[in-house]
């Protein structure tokens, strides 16, 4: 099945219960970065669960259901570390399997797929089930995301050097780049 | 400067407000299951055969508003 090129525009998700959140401020919603992936574990998922990008997370991490859709042992984890979540140290653990993102709209056999390391938490609280974040997507991909326009976009990961063409300096030592 | 290309928002349909605390799947732009944990919901839209659906837990009334994983 074809996949629409990139640039890929998400319009971002609003909060069901946006109205209730800020009573006083007519007009006033709670906006999230959400897009639809897939996880392949032993099996491909068959739904497609909203995901948060987060660009302050380190780690990309997802819900403990999702390892048991896509079949894999958490307790197999390749590493598990403790991280801090909520105010609280939780136990993280590791393992290796491929994400699938979905273009806005499109269905589960369209999608662009890579293999990262997906941190499975066992006690999880957000309404979405997948956290995207520095590790796993934001070094796969160019994102750009705007309030204003209410939109995440996501494109090639060379985008961003055609577009800004700027190197960090200690890139060039002890923070080379990935490149996907 | 480029034309402008208007966008139709994500929807959330109604009856999603209903499932609060619950976990939805949305296909087509309707409900299509709704159930207490992802587990279960997922497994009946194995049962039932239905794929490609969008899932998510829907908060619960006067829940806090969320930031990353909470």
């Amino acid at each position: 099945m074809t996949v629409a090129p990139f640039p890929w525009v998400f319009p971002y998700v609003e909060d069901p219960h946006s109205p209730e959140r800020y009573p006083r401020e007519s007009g006033r919603t709670v906006l999230r970065p959400l897009v639809e992936v897939s996880l392949v574990g032993k099996v491909p998922m068959e739904q497609k669960p909203f995901a948060l990008v987060d660009s302050g997370s380190e780690h990309t991490l997802a819900a403990p259901w999702v390892a048991r859709a896509i079949q894999v042992d958490i307790d197999s984890a390749s590493r598990t570390m403790p991280l801090g979540i909520g105010g609280e140290t939780v136990t993280v653990s590791f393992l290796d399997v491929r994400l699938r993102l979905h273009p806005p709209g499109g269905s589960l056999n369209q999608f662009v797929e890579w293999g990262a390391e997906v941190g499975f938490v066992h006690h999880w609280r957000p309404s979405w089930s997948v956290l995207l974040g520095q590790v796993g997507f934001l070094d796969r991909f160019t994102v750009t995301m705007h309030r204003g326009a209410q939109t995440l976009v996501v494109e090639e990961w060379s985008e961003f050097d055609r577009r800004f063409g700027v190197r960090v300096e200690e890139a060039e030592e002890r923070r080379q780049r990935f490149t996907p | 400067m480029s034309e402008m290309r208007k966008m139709t928002p994500v929807q959330v349909p109604e009856g999603v407000r209903d499932a609060a605390g619950k976990w939805v799947a949305l296909k087509g732009g309707r409900v299509v299951a709704v159930d207490e944990t992802p587990d279960r919901l997922y497994m009946y839209l194995h049962q039932k055969q239905i794929s490609n659906a969008t899932i998510f837990r829907v908060p619960s009334e006067g829940e806090p508003e969320l930031v990353g994983l909470g």
